[in-house]
């Protein structure tokens, strides 16, 4: 078995136990906040009977401990359950939500990469003059911005007068959909790139002022040849490294821009259930979101390996 | 925190969102005629956004409005109600008649009457959906209570024999529950069925993607004949009410239907904003098992501190009126009570009633829905209130599932609550009061439930008023609950959208509704 495999295995061993304990925590959230599901189901006009009977019937009324161990059992299985407020299988739930949520999050990595990139060249080439400044100070700002602001300032300012891209939804066609998540995505990518362009911006410096790439320079590579093999590769590993952290916080950008411009995937899904008290459905997309985290980061680090030698497991 | 993130997005939608475009929906006349204005056009499609969606097509188990609404658009309800909400008016029953001793109904099909899969609508129909009714989780013992049998009667009738006689049976004939559906659910299982229903309803399913969206087409074979206009009518569930409205400013969506009282002032642009007068009392529950609210000197105290009429002015804009009684005044055969006057205001008073309960002082909780925006301001305008005749509050928001659960269990000392009467019957609103053990108060539901006996068997709304009265009365002396007002209803539509008239509760008739073509 090579290096890499091991590593890759090794990783995969090590989130069993993490995706145990999410599964736990969301479970025991789910348990302690206030809410009777059985009663949100059944609405204020149903009597103490009618709810306990449909408590019993989701089995609600057995202990934690019993009903998580059902819980996880069934997931072993792939039975994730049927949604209690639209009787839909949970799994067709998440199939049919999936779709918008992941349109809008890699269009928000490549708009992330689009701005961050370009920036971080620019105030890396002008070190301390007043573009670098200027660059900083401006993504010190629109760091602060509420994402849901930038929003609906979009919507504002930008859907509402031109007609170019939807207020809200999800389009049907592969054209309409790219045309339905500009927006969000450049919203989530604002809170995004500042970060990564300040990360790549010093990576940048650092390797500028390496001795490799004044040896670059010296026999004669300059422009994108010089700024594709011998900067960007090589300032790349911390900011893939940031941006698998920030993983968590983009998937909490995709709840509330899914809310803001009413996109129905995953995120929108959550809330509802939440507001709702669907647990099975609560459960399971957060388990989603807890995968796909765990996922981002380990091909962060396989990433990383790829990109620095001195990274790669032995 | 997610319900922090519908406060947020909604919160920043007001400060920012002010731009509204006229355009929505598309339409044109199917048969290429001139439009002459004001004339319903036949064709085009609208889209409406809704705040939530529909908890199945089960008429026995519906509980969100939007599934009142849509149920009776594709399992239409034997009879309707008149744009008003007032009077019970014919539907898919041409007419209806009571024996001598008013214990038999005999109800009459529309002639044409068939399901949206062209199978004529029998009284075999009638009398399985009856039996359904029955059968109901939720409203089964309403429909049992009153109704004994249902047997055909020729090719066209069907004859109810009651329990006893009940004005109240024909105005529930117009809920959304009184659906009517092919016997043997057409030869399906009832979930089969409902995956998907055949109604004899303006509309048919077309497609529907579960807690998204709804698209309806129009039934070829709907009784009323040039009805409904529209070709195709789409729901689309969306939580967040300021992007509704902006879906209805982009064109998005044609109309918003219950768009929140504390939303329309973001509204702008040329929509129409459409609002009658609702079925909906918002009141004060007080928990009586719980110090301090246990002592009827402290309820009356609080409702004595209230002045509700500023209550009106400063927070509902003046889009309410002040509540006259526990139920809707809207409902034809309430009155409220006579000698009645939960408008009183009087802080010294109230200062001396709150002194005989024996209040100690300490801040009482008054329990939030924290969905409901404009019951947050009502709060926060009746904390000074109360203030000033010596009771200290405290705000407690919480989200809708909580605030349901805590008032279900008791676990509450005072809340701000609504609810709404959807048949023109004070049977309607008086079974919710006694079903809910007098709205979640714990008040003896002795006078509801007498109150339902007796206006199920008087004639006619001055009778039924009279039997009203004594429950009414009952509250106002023990201060059960403090009504306080009742606010108006509202939707937000796009210009080209017309034929919309929304009955207090909140419904409106689809089949009714038509987009005038672009000009």
């Amino acid at each position: 078995m090579t290096g890499w495999a091991r590593y890759v295995g090794w990783r995969l061993l090590q989130t069993a136990p993490l995706l145990l304990a999410v599964t736990l925590l969301v479970f025991l959230i789910t348990k302690v906040t206030p809410g009777d599901p059985a009663r949100i189901i059944l609405g204020p006009r149903a009597s103490e009977e009618a709810v306990a009977a449909l408590s019993h019937q989701l089995g609600y009324d057995r202990s934690v401990l019993v009903q998580y161990a059902t819980f996880l059992g069934n997931l072993v299985r792939g039975e994730l359950g049927t949604s209690a407020r639209t009787s839909q299988p949970v799994a067709e739930v998440i199939g049919s939500h999936l779709a918008p949520t992941l349109w809008l999050v890699a269009a928000s990595v490549l708009l992330t990469a689009l701005i961050a990139v370009p920036l971080a060249w620019t105030a890396a080439t002008h070190r301390d003059g007043w573009l670098d400044h200027a660059l900083r100070s401006a993504s010190i700002v629109v760091l602060y911005l509420p994402t849901f602001w930038v929003g609906l300032v979009l919507i504002r300012f930008v859907a509402l007068p031109t007609g170019w891209f939807p207020v809200a939804g999800f389009g049907e066609d592969p054209a309409s959909r790219l045309r339905s998540v500009v927006l969000p995505a450049f919203a989530l990518s604002l809170s995004l790139a500042p970060v990564i362009a300040r990360s790549l911006r010093s990576s940048m410096v650092e390797v500028l002022d390496s001795e490799y790439v004044a040896a670059a320079r010296a026999s004669g590579i300059s422009g994108a040849r010089l700024f594709r093999w011998y900067v960007l590769r090589n300032s790349l590993s911390p900011a893939v490294s940031l941006l698998a952290v920030q993983a968590g916080f983009l998937l909490f950008g995709v709840v509330v821009l899914e809310a803001t411009f009413d996109i129905h995937g995953l995120g929108s899904t959550l809330v509802t259930a939440a507001v709702g008290k669907d647990l099975l459905v609560i459960q399971a997309i957060t388990l989603v979101f807890a995968v796909a985290v765990v996922a981002v980061n380990l091909v962060a680090d396989v990433l990383q390996g790829a990109l620095d030698p001195r990274v790669r497991p032995q | 925190m997610i319900q922090r993130i519908r406060t947020i997005v909604a919160v920043g939608a007001a400060t920012v969102l002010c731009a509204g475009l006229a355009a929505c929906s598309s339409a044109a006349p199917s048969d290429g005629s001139t439009v002459v204005p004001g004339t319903p056009v036949t064709g085009g499609s609208l889209t409406v956004v809704i705040p939530d969606a529909i908890d199945g097509w089960d008429p026995a188990t519906a509980m969100q409005v939007s599934t009142y609404q849509l149920i009776r658009e594709v399992t239409a309800p034997l009879l309707e109600l008149s744009p008003d909400g007032t009077e019970v008016v014919p539907g898919l029953a041409k007419s209806w008649s009571y024996d001598d001793s008013r214990t038999k109904l005999t109800l009459t099909l529309a002639d044409g009457a068939a399901f949206s899969d062209g199978a004529p609508v029998t009284p075999a129909d009638l009398v399985f959906s009856v039996e359904q009714w029955k059968a109901g989780a939720n409203y089964g013992p309403l429909y049992s209570g009153i109704i004994k049998s249902a047997k055909a009667s020729g090719d066209s009738s069907v004859v109810l024999t009651l329990t006893a006689p009940s004005s109240a049976l024909v105005p529930i004939l117009t809920w959304s529950t009184s659906a009517v559906l092919p016997a043997d659910f057409g030869g399906k299982s009832k979930k089969e069925f409902f995956a998907k229903p055949v109604g004899a309803g303006p509309y048919a399913i077309e497609s529907e993607q579960p807690g998204d969206s709804i698209t309806l087409v129009r039934n070829q074979h709907f009784y009323a004949a040039g009805q409904p206009y529209l070709d195709k009518l789409t729901y689309r569930v969306v939580a967040d009410t300021s992007q509704r409205l902006v879906q209805v400013a982009s064109g998005d969506a044609g109309m918003a239907d219950r768009v929140p009282l504390d939303s329309l002032g973001t509204v702008t642009g040329d929509p129409q904003i459409v609002k009658v007068p609702s079925s909906t009392i918002s009141l004060l529950i007080f928990n009586h098992a719980a110090a301090p609210t246990s002592d009827a000197h402290f309820r009356r105290a609080v409702s004595l501190s209230i002045d509700r009429a500023g209550l009106i002015s400063g927070v509902y804009a003046g889009d309410a009126t002040v509540a006259t009684g526990v139920l809707p005044a809207v409902v034809p055969g309430d009155e409220g009570c006579p000698t009645c006057d939960w408008s009183a205001f009087d802080a010294p008073a109230a200062k001396a009633e709150a002194g005989k309960s024996g209040y100690s002082g300490a801040p009482v909780e008054l329990l939030v829905d924290s969905s409901r925006g404009v019951d947050l301001l009502a709060a926060q305008a009746i904390g000074p209130m109360l203030e000033a005749a010596g009771i200290a509050t405290q705000i407690k928001q919480v989200d809708s599932a909580t605030y349901l659960t805590k008032l279900a269990g008791g676990d509450y000392t005072m809340a701000i609550g609504n609810y709404a009467a959807m048949a023109p019957t004070p049977v309607d609103p008086l079974s919710f009061v006694a079903a809910t053990g007098f709205l979640f108060s714990g008040a003896d539901v002795t006078a509801a439930g007498t109150a339902i006996a007796a206006v199920s068997a008087a004639e006619g709304t001055t009778g039924q008023a009279a039997a009203v009265a004594p429950f009414e009365k009952d509250a106002y002396d023990t201060t059960a609950v403090a009504p306080l007002l009742s606010p108006a209803v509202a939707a937000v539509a796009g210009t080209s959208v017309h034929g919309l008239e929304l009955l207090p509760s909140g419904l409106y008739d689809a089949a009714r509704l038509w987009v005038a073509p672009a000009s």
